[in-house]
């Protein structure tokens, strides 16, 4: 089923199948995980405390969750001493009547927004557009990605499937652009047509990093300076914060900083960093001088005390995406999620429920790459397969499979079985092999049942002539040891 | 009728989560400083962190100039000669003045703006957009992450070094810091009980706005500056 956060629910096979046809998308994902990966691992080896500061990171996010009813109240008692207005919202739901409350007490018509995963959550775009509000994504590729009326490929970086001369053409045909395809020249097009909706909106929407109890602030990173124009030029300002965004003190929000840049874009630090402590004072010229901030929970607090609450510890900087083998290969289209990659299985999984991810904890191979990465020390690959297991005991497994899967464990138990399969196996797929210029069996070959899941979108190496085993004895005899 | 949450109702459900009844009055506080390794740049002579800061900026593609006090009127009026356009805005700060800048501005600026956030407010955005230069003085400079760190008040608005297509940061060296995390300290001492006399804004600057959101290709000039100086005086 389509919600705000499952954009497309067609079955993960034909995602996955279409994702990997487009050679453009495909090889756009690769060169980000790579380029941001070799820079984030280049200043990772910069760091020799780097182990130490993760650590201290999951220590104090999970300090958080234990006490999270006390942090969200010295949190709230503090920023509203700070002369900021919070609003509650258990549900999804919650925040968006919360903030369609927000435009009607300002009479307000139109907003800039920059980049909220949570507004997404709740699907607040469409809402305020039937609301006949003008809604304005500032953040480039999000603003590439509204105006094409299409969906983000990945958390940071969302627009990279788009070639520049779609883009050029895209705004040649929607505003006016006159420019050629390079992307500095549409970029400037961009700040010049986004300098206005800024100057103009009634209403600017953000979200938050990190919210801090002790003194009420809240905070924004942002690379292009959209999150700070919000704070700048409309009168009101949205914030809308998750319940799990918040850290104790200024000390452990250095910690988060050190962590999240490095982790996010492979940078020391974004270009901007900013804190908000309340409203602009009545004597400051700029700034909002109404500060409206929406606490979200929409089923976070239910992952406490379960086999999901390390996931409250995310700080959403994308390292697992980037590091990602699968999502290299389906890109974040292929989860069909807002929330992509193996941050984004878990939230996908937490939020929507088993009824309405299909096959989505399926697309990881359970390598660990991503868990490594974690600046907050989550076992992600752990969680998926947590989410599998229960997948399986809940009994949502197709018939075939389950009968595969019953025929492999008595083959696999039983020594004799096991080793005639392995002799047929070996014999059987030489044939199948030749067919490949690869040597391996691939797609042409994908009638094979069993195999076929696989091979229709990946190669598979053939059994080898010899077992393991064997050569093994083999070569101890030869070596000369017993 | 939608009825809004109270905190009471809100936080109820999680307190109950965490196997409590309501939330507690205190509770046993993690000592963060204890938990936390040093920065890179702790331990470095103030020479060592002043080249190091320089070091990093230059890599955020930020215009590096070191000189003495006496010399900063004449290279902001030279960036200013040489740049595009030539209305400048700038920060009501003392040193505006007791450093000559304004002298040195007049000949070489067809209009100068001092930022004076008691007028009108669609008044001083208006000014900062209209702007090619604004001129700010941050509060510290950052060595380990090349930075500086701005606050905005009534003297200097949160548009002076966002809306100008560059933005010229006058920073005395005697305000280096390792780290961020030494900058959070001090802006927590100076804060008070709970932040009450904390800026309504502080931002960390690292370098001009920037993009790669089309095909990866870093673009410089996005929605704030376009270009980044930074004027290091001792």
């Amino acid at each position: 089923m389509i919600t705000p956060v499952i954009y497309d629910d067609a079955p993960l096979r034909e995602r996955v199948t279409k994702c990997l046809q487009d050679d453009f998308k495909h090889n756009a994902i690769k060169q980000a995980q790579e380029a941001l990966g070799s820079k984030r691992s280049q200043l990772v080896a910069e760091m020799p405390e780097w182990e130490n500061l993760r650590e201290a990171a999951k220590v104090i996010r999970q300090h958080v969750t234990d006490n999270l009813d006390y942090y969200l109240k010295e949190f709230v008692e503090n920023t509203t001493a700070r002369g900021n207005k919070v609003h509650f919202a258990p549900t999804a739901d919650d925040a968006l009547c919360e903030i369609l409350d927000i435009f009607a007490e300002h009479n307000a018509t139109s907003c800039v927004k920059s980049k909220s995963m949570m507004t997404e959550e709740m699907g607040l775009n469409s809402v305020l557009e039937e609301a006949t509000i003008k809604v304005v994504e500032t953040d480039c590729a999000e603003h590439i990605i509204q105006t094409a009326e299409d969906k983000p490929s990945h958390i940071v970086v969302p627009g990279l499937h788009f070639t520049r001369k779609e883009i050029a053409e895209l705004y040649r045909q929607k505003k006016g652009y006159t420019g050629s395809d390079v992307p500095e020249e549409i970029t400037h097009f961009l700040r010049d047509i986004l300098r206005e909706e800024f100057l103009t909106a009634d209403i600017g929407i953000r979200g938050c990093n990190f919210a801090v109890a002790e003194t009420g602030s809240v905070t924004l990173v942002t690379n292009e300076g959209n999150g700070r124009m919000i704070g700048t030029c409309p009168k009101t300002q949205i914030i809308v914060l998750g319940i799990d965004r918040l850290v104790p003190d200024l000390e452990s929000l250095d910690v988060m900083c050190s962590l999240l840049a490095r982790n996010a874009v492979g940078a020391k630090m974004t270009a901007y960093f900013c804190m908000d402590s309340g409203p602009a004072r009545a004597d400051e010229g700029d700034g909002p001088t109404d500060v409206h901030i929406v606490i979200m929970d929409n089923g976070r607090s239910d992952l406490i005390d379960t086999d999901f609450e390390d996931m409250l510890r995310c700080m959403r900087c994308g390292a697992c995406l980037n590091t990602c083998p699968v999502y290299r290969h389906i890109t974040g289209h292929g989860y069909g999620s807002i929330y992509p990659g193996p941050m984004g299985i878990i939230m996908s999984a937490n939020l929507e429920g088993y009824d309405n991810i299909g096959s989505m904890p399926y697309a990881c191979t359970l390598c660990g790459a991503c868990s490594e990465d974690c600046p907050s020390k989550i076992p992600l690959h752990e969680m998926i397969r947590q989410h599998r297991i229960n997948m399986v005991e809940e009994g949502r497994v197709p018939a075939a499979e389950q009968a595969a899967y019953k025929a492999a464990a008595k083959v696999l138990s039983t020594k004799p079985l096991y080793l005639a399969a392995l002799k047929v196996g070996s014999f059987g797929m030489k044939p199948l092999c030749a067919i490949e210029e690869s040597g391996q069996i691939g797609a042409k070959t994908a009638g094979i049942p069993l195999v076929k899941n696989w091979t229709e979108s990946r190669n598979l190496d053939p059994l080898p002539a010899t077992r393991f085993r064997t050569q093994f004895a083999k070569h101890k005899k030869e070596s000369g040891e017993n | 009728m939608y009825k809004s949450a109270t905190l009471e109702e809100f936080l109820a459900p999680i307190s109950a989560r965490l196997g409590r009844e309501t939330v507690p009055e205190t509770i046993e506080k993690l000592q963060v400083s204890a938990l936390v390794p040093p920065h890179v740049t702790d331990g470095l002579t103030f020479s060592e962190l002043l080249d190091r800061f320089c070091e990093e900026a230059v890599k955020v593609r930020v215009n590096i100039h070191r000189c003495k006090a006496d010399e900063v009127a004449g290279i902001v009026a030279s960036i200013v000669e040489e740049g595009e356009g030539d209305k400048v805005i700038f920060a009501d700060d003392r040193r505006i003045d007791s450093m000559g800048i304004v002298e040195a501005l007049q000949p070489v600026a067809s209009s100068l703006v001092r930022w004076d956030g008691t007028k009108d407010r669609d008044e001083c955005i208006a000014e900062a957009d209209a702007a090619n230069f604004g001129i700010t003085f941050p509060l510290q400079a950052i060595a380990e992450t090349g930075s500086i760190v701005q606050p905005c008040d009534t003297h200097c608005g949160r548009a002076v070094s966002l809306l100008p297509k560059t933005h010229i940061a006058l920073i005395d060296a005697s305000t280096m810091v390792s780290s961020m995390r030494d900058s959070l300290r001090s802006i927590e001492a100076a804060g008070g009980e709970n932040g009450e006399n904390l800026p309504s804004q502080i931002v960390f600057i690292d370098g001009p706005s920037a993009t790669s959101d089309i095909e990866l290709v870093r673009v410089e000039g996005v929605h704030g500056p376009m270009f980044e100086h930074y004027i290091l005086f001792e």
